[in-house]
Protein backbone atom coordinates (compact mmCIF):
# COMPACT_ATOMS: atom_id res chain seq x y z
CA UNK A 1 0.00 0.00 0.00
CA UNK A 2 1.47 3.55 -0.73
CA UNK A 3 1.33 5.97 1.82
CA UNK A 4 1.76 9.88 1.93
CA UNK A 5 2.67 11.38 5.64
CA UNK A 6 -0.41 12.26 6.99
CA UNK A 7 -2.18 8.68 5.72
CA UNK A 8 1.57 6.94 7.22
CA UNK A 9 1.19 8.86 10.91
CA UNK A 10 -2.70 7.89 11.25
CA UNK A 11 -2.03 4.59 10.60
CA UNK A 12 0.96 3.90 12.69
CA UNK A 13 -0.77 6.13 15.71
CA UNK A 14 -3.84 3.69 15.27
CA UNK A 15 -1.32 0.90 16.43
CA UNK A 16 0.01 2.82 19.74
CA UNK A 17 -1.64 2.39 22.59
CA UNK A 18 -0.32 5.08 25.31
CA UNK A 19 -1.43 8.35 26.67
CA UNK A 20 -2.05 11.44 24.77
CA UNK A 21 0.82 13.51 25.19
CA UNK A 22 3.29 10.83 24.33
CA UNK A 23 1.08 10.25 21.14
CA UNK A 24 1.26 13.45 20.35
CA UNK A 25 5.06 13.79 20.98
CA UNK A 26 5.45 10.38 18.51
CA UNK A 27 3.37 12.12 15.85
CA UNK A 28 5.15 15.57 16.01
CA UNK A 29 8.57 13.65 15.97
CA UNK A 30 7.76 11.27 13.34
CA UNK A 31 6.33 14.03 11.23
CA UNK A 32 9.39 15.65 11.15
CA UNK A 33 11.68 12.40 10.76
CA UNK A 34 9.54 12.23 7.24
CA UNK A 35 10.38 15.71 6.23
CA UNK A 36 13.90 15.23 6.92
CA UNK A 37 13.67 11.93 4.94
CA UNK A 38 11.93 13.63 1.85
CA UNK A 39 14.28 16.37 2.11
CA UNK A 40 17.37 14.28 1.45
CA UNK A 41 15.89 12.16 -0.79
CA UNK A 42 12.73 12.91 -2.81
CA UNK A 43 12.09 9.27 -3.62
CA UNK A 44 11.86 8.48 0.02
CA UNK A 45 9.29 5.66 0.19
CA UNK A 46 8.42 5.63 3.84
CA UNK A 47 7.36 1.75 3.98
CA UNK A 48 11.40 0.99 2.64
CA UNK A 49 12.78 3.30 4.57
CA UNK A 50 10.69 3.02 7.99
CA UNK A 51 8.93 0.07 7.68
CA UNK A 52 5.20 -1.10 7.44
CA UNK A 53 3.21 1.10 9.97
CA UNK A 54 2.23 -1.28 11.91
CA UNK A 55 5.56 -3.03 12.71
CA UNK A 56 6.55 0.56 13.84
CA UNK A 57 3.87 1.08 16.27
CA UNK A 58 4.68 -2.47 17.18
CA UNK A 59 7.79 -1.35 17.42
CA UNK A 60 7.42 1.70 20.33
CA UNK A 61 4.64 -0.40 22.05
CA UNK A 62 7.40 -2.40 22.88
CA UNK A 63 10.03 0.11 23.85
CA UNK A 64 7.64 2.71 25.30
CA UNK A 65 7.13 2.39 29.20
CA UNK A 66 3.17 1.43 29.11
CA UNK A 67 3.28 0.46 32.79
CA UNK A 68 1.97 3.44 35.17
CA UNK A 69 3.54 2.91 37.99
CA UNK A 70 0.80 5.72 40.20
CA UNK A 71 -1.70 2.88 39.03
CA UNK A 72 -2.87 -0.39 41.39
CA UNK A 73 -1.37 -3.86 39.73
CA UNK A 74 -4.74 -5.32 38.56
CA UNK A 75 -4.95 -2.02 36.82
CA UNK A 76 -1.71 -1.92 35.03
CA UNK A 77 -3.11 -4.84 33.47
CA UNK A 78 -5.77 -3.78 31.85
CA UNK A 79 -4.48 -3.22 28.11
CA UNK A 80 -6.24 -1.97 24.94
CA UNK A 81 -8.13 -3.94 22.72
CA UNK A 82 -10.30 -3.87 19.75
CA UNK A 83 -11.81 -6.22 17.79
CA UNK A 84 -14.11 -5.96 14.51
CA UNK A 85 -15.74 -8.14 13.14
CA UNK A 86 -15.47 -8.84 9.38
CA UNK A 87 -19.29 -9.24 8.79
CA UNK A 88 -20.64 -5.74 8.13
CA UNK A 89 -24.37 -4.06 8.01
CA UNK A 90 -24.88 -0.64 6.50
CA UNK A 91 -21.17 -0.26 6.92
CA UNK A 92 -21.64 -0.78 10.77
CA UNK A 93 -19.65 -4.64 12.30
CA UNK A 94 -21.53 -6.44 13.36
CA UNK A 95 -19.52 -6.43 16.49
CA UNK A 96 -16.91 -4.25 17.57
CA UNK A 97 -14.89 -3.91 21.45
CA UNK A 98 -12.81 -1.79 22.25
CA UNK A 99 -11.50 -0.51 25.16
CA UNK A 100 -8.23 1.62 25.56
CA UNK A 101 -7.27 0.09 28.76
CA UNK A 102 -5.68 1.43 31.81
CA UNK A 103 -5.64 5.40 31.09
CA UNK A 104 -7.00 5.51 27.77
CA UNK A 105 -11.05 5.46 26.53
CA UNK A 106 -12.27 4.17 23.31
CA UNK A 107 -15.23 4.52 21.39
CA UNK A 108 -16.97 1.24 19.66
CA UNK A 109 -19.32 1.58 16.98
CA UNK A 110 -21.14 -1.64 15.94
CA UNK A 111 -24.69 -3.97 15.69
CA UNK A 112 -23.59 -5.09 19.06
CA UNK A 113 -20.91 -2.42 20.68
CA UNK A 114 -18.81 -2.89 23.57
CA UNK A 115 -16.61 -0.75 25.26
CA UNK A 116 -15.56 2.30 27.09
CA UNK A 117 -18.10 4.51 25.26
CA UNK A 118 -20.24 2.55 23.05
CA UNK A 119 -22.48 3.42 20.29
CA UNK A 120 -24.64 0.57 19.09
CA UNK A 121 -28.50 -1.20 18.02
CA UNK A 122 -27.00 -3.12 21.35
CA UNK A 123 -24.52 -1.60 23.38
CA UNK A 124 -22.47 -2.42 26.58
CA UNK A 125 -20.18 0.17 27.89
CA UNK A 126 -19.15 2.71 30.74
CA UNK A 127 -21.44 4.92 28.84
CA UNK A 128 -23.31 4.08 26.19
CA UNK A 129 -25.82 5.19 23.86
CA UNK A 130 -28.52 2.53 21.81
CA UNK A 131 -31.50 1.18 21.36
CA UNK A 132 -30.67 -1.83 24.16
CA UNK A 133 -27.99 -0.05 26.49
CA UNK A 134 -26.23 -1.19 28.93
CA UNK A 135 -23.53 0.64 31.11
CA UNK A 136 -22.39 3.29 33.90
CA UNK A 137 -24.81 5.72 32.21
CA UNK A 138 -26.62 3.91 29.80
CA UNK A 139 -29.02 6.23 26.93
CA UNK A 140 -31.54 4.21 24.69
CA UNK A 141 -34.98 3.04 24.05
CA UNK A 142 -34.49 0.21 26.75
CA UNK A 143 -31.49 0.97 29.10
CA UNK A 144 -30.18 -0.24 31.97
CA UNK A 145 -27.45 0.98 33.99
CA UNK A 146 -26.09 2.99 37.21
CA UNK A 147 -27.85 6.05 35.35
CA UNK A 148 -30.44 4.60 33.01
CA UNK A 149 -32.16 7.02 30.64
CA UNK A 150 -34.59 5.75 27.95
CA UNK A 151 -37.98 5.15 27.19
CA UNK A 152 -37.31 2.04 29.49
CA UNK A 153 -34.93 2.43 31.70
CA UNK A 154 -34.28 0.57 34.89
CA UNK A 155 -30.87 1.47 37.35
CA UNK A 156 -30.30 2.82 40.13
CA UNK A 157 -31.46 6.32 38.90
CA UNK A 158 -33.87 5.73 36.02
CA UNK A 159 -34.77 8.31 34.46
CA UNK A 160 -37.94 7.36 31.44
CA UNK A 161 -41.71 7.18 30.24
CA UNK A 162 -41.40 3.60 32.41
CA UNK A 163 -38.41 3.88 34.86
CA UNK A 164 -37.66 1.22 37.82
CA UNK A 165 -34.98 1.67 39.92
CA UNK A 166 -33.82 3.12 43.34
CA UNK A 167 -34.61 7.04 41.88
CA UNK A 168 -36.78 6.73 39.25
CA UNK A 169 -38.05 9.24 37.32
CA UNK A 170 -40.74 8.77 35.07
CA UNK A 171 -43.29 10.04 32.58
CA UNK A 172 -46.09 7.35 32.68
CA UNK A 173 -45.02 5.02 35.64
CA UNK A 174 -42.53 4.38 38.16
CA UNK A 175 -40.90 1.59 40.69
CA UNK A 176 -38.62 2.70 42.72
CA UNK A 177 -37.51 3.58 46.98
CA UNK A 178 -37.98 7.31 45.45
CA UNK A 179 -40.50 7.34 42.75
CA UNK A 180 -41.17 10.47 40.37
CA UNK A 181 -44.54 10.20 37.92
CA UNK A 182 -44.87 13.25 36.39
CA UNK A 183 -48.13 12.07 34.31
CA UNK A 184 -50.16 9.91 36.20
CA UNK B 1 14.64 -16.45 26.30
CA UNK B 2 14.83 -17.00 22.30
CA UNK B 3 17.71 -15.72 20.97
CA UNK B 4 16.09 -13.17 19.22
CA UNK B 5 14.57 -11.72 22.24
CA UNK B 6 18.25 -11.82 24.10
CA UNK B 7 19.61 -9.56 21.04
CA UNK B 8 16.85 -7.35 21.40
CA UNK B 9 17.24 -6.63 24.96
CA UNK B 10 20.68 -6.72 25.15
CA UNK B 11 20.37 -4.01 22.28
CA UNK B 12 18.31 -2.11 23.91
CA UNK B 13 20.32 -1.74 26.75
CA UNK B 14 23.68 -0.92 24.87
CA UNK B 15 21.88 1.58 22.69
CA UNK B 16 21.61 4.29 25.15
CA UNK B 17 25.25 4.40 25.41
CA UNK B 18 25.74 4.29 21.91
CA UNK B 19 23.12 7.46 21.77
CA UNK B 20 24.88 9.42 24.27
CA UNK B 21 28.20 8.92 22.89
CA UNK B 22 26.60 10.58 19.93
CA UNK B 23 25.06 13.08 21.61
CA UNK B 24 28.67 14.08 23.88
CA UNK B 25 30.55 14.87 20.46
CA UNK B 26 27.75 16.77 18.57
CA UNK B 27 23.44 18.02 18.87
CA UNK B 28 21.61 15.59 16.83
CA UNK B 29 18.08 15.65 15.52
CA UNK B 30 16.50 11.92 15.57
CA UNK B 31 17.16 11.04 11.71
CA UNK B 32 20.69 11.89 12.06
CA UNK B 33 21.22 9.70 15.08
CA UNK B 34 19.53 6.72 13.36
CA UNK B 35 22.01 7.47 10.09
CA UNK B 36 25.03 7.91 12.17
CA UNK B 37 24.66 4.73 14.76
CA UNK B 38 23.81 2.74 11.38
CA UNK B 39 26.24 4.16 9.92
CA UNK B 40 29.36 3.98 12.62
CA UNK B 41 28.01 -0.09 13.59
CA UNK B 42 28.11 -1.11 9.83
CA UNK B 43 23.87 -1.53 10.02
CA UNK B 44 24.74 -4.29 13.00
CA UNK B 45 22.61 -2.20 15.50
CA UNK B 46 19.56 -1.39 12.44
CA UNK B 47 18.23 1.00 15.09
CA UNK B 48 14.44 2.09 13.84
CA UNK B 49 12.41 4.94 14.95
CA UNK B 50 10.20 2.81 16.60
CA UNK B 51 13.50 2.23 19.13
CA UNK B 52 14.95 5.91 19.43
CA UNK B 53 12.15 7.75 19.80
CA UNK B 54 10.73 5.65 23.55
CA UNK B 55 15.04 5.52 24.37
CA UNK B 56 14.53 10.07 23.58
CA UNK B 57 11.55 10.20 25.53
CA UNK B 58 13.14 8.41 28.19
CA UNK B 59 16.35 10.22 28.41
CA UNK B 60 14.60 13.18 28.04
CA UNK B 61 12.19 12.75 31.03
CA UNK B 62 15.19 11.48 33.49
CA UNK B 63 16.77 15.05 32.08
CA UNK B 64 19.91 13.23 30.89
CA UNK B 65 19.36 14.66 27.48
CA UNK B 66 17.38 17.61 26.53
CA UNK B 67 15.52 19.33 23.38
CA UNK B 68 15.12 22.32 21.41
CA UNK B 69 13.68 23.47 18.11
CA UNK B 70 16.12 25.16 15.50
CA UNK B 71 15.40 26.31 11.88
CA UNK B 72 18.40 25.68 10.00
CA UNK B 73 19.11 28.07 6.52
CA UNK B 74 17.35 27.24 3.62
CA UNK B 75 14.54 24.94 5.89
CA UNK B 76 11.56 26.20 6.42
CA UNK B 77 10.31 23.65 9.15
CA UNK B 78 12.38 23.39 12.83
CA UNK B 79 13.69 20.63 13.67
CA UNK B 80 14.11 19.15 17.19
CA UNK B 81 17.25 18.52 18.25
CA UNK B 82 18.77 16.40 21.43
CA UNK B 83 21.66 18.23 23.83
CA UNK B 84 23.31 16.10 26.04
CA UNK B 85 22.83 17.39 30.29
CA UNK B 86 25.08 17.76 32.46
CA UNK B 87 23.90 14.80 34.23
CA UNK B 88 23.63 12.86 30.93
CA UNK B 89 27.43 14.26 30.62
CA UNK B 90 27.92 11.92 34.44
CA UNK B 91 25.36 9.03 33.65
CA UNK B 92 27.35 8.88 30.16
CA UNK B 93 30.62 8.31 32.19
CA UNK B 94 29.29 5.96 34.49
CA UNK B 95 27.47 4.11 32.03
CA UNK B 96 30.40 3.66 29.96
CA UNK B 97 32.61 2.34 32.92
CA UNK B 98 30.17 -0.81 33.99
CA UNK B 99 29.86 -1.48 30.13
CA UNK B 100 33.66 -1.60 29.89
CA UNK B 101 33.81 -3.63 33.50
CA UNK B 102 31.39 -6.17 32.10
CA UNK B 103 32.25 -6.74 28.53
CA UNK B 104 36.10 -6.90 29.82
CA UNK B 105 34.75 -9.83 32.78
CA UNK B 106 32.57 -11.49 29.87
CA UNK B 107 35.52 -11.06 27.55
CA UNK B 108 38.09 -13.02 30.37
CA UNK B 109 34.82 -15.90 30.45
CA UNK B 110 35.03 -16.51 26.61
CA UNK B 111 38.29 -16.57 26.07
CA UNK B 112 39.49 -18.86 28.38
Amino acid sequence: MKYDKESYLKEVLKGIHTDRKTKKRIKEDLGIRIDDGYKEDPFFDLVIEMGEPSLVAEDFMENLDVIYPDLPFVIQQMVPYEYRSKANIFGLPLVHIHTGGAKNSSVAKGVLAIGDIAIGLVSIGGVSFGLISIGGVAIGAASLGGVAIGAFAGGGVAIGLYAAGAVAISLLKGIGAVSLVMFK
Amino acid sequence: MKQENFKKQFKKGLLELGILKLLTESDHYGYSIIKEINTRSNNTLDLRDGTLYPILYRLEDQKIIESYWETQDGRGKPRKYYKITEIGKERYVNMLEDFNLVTGGINSIINQ
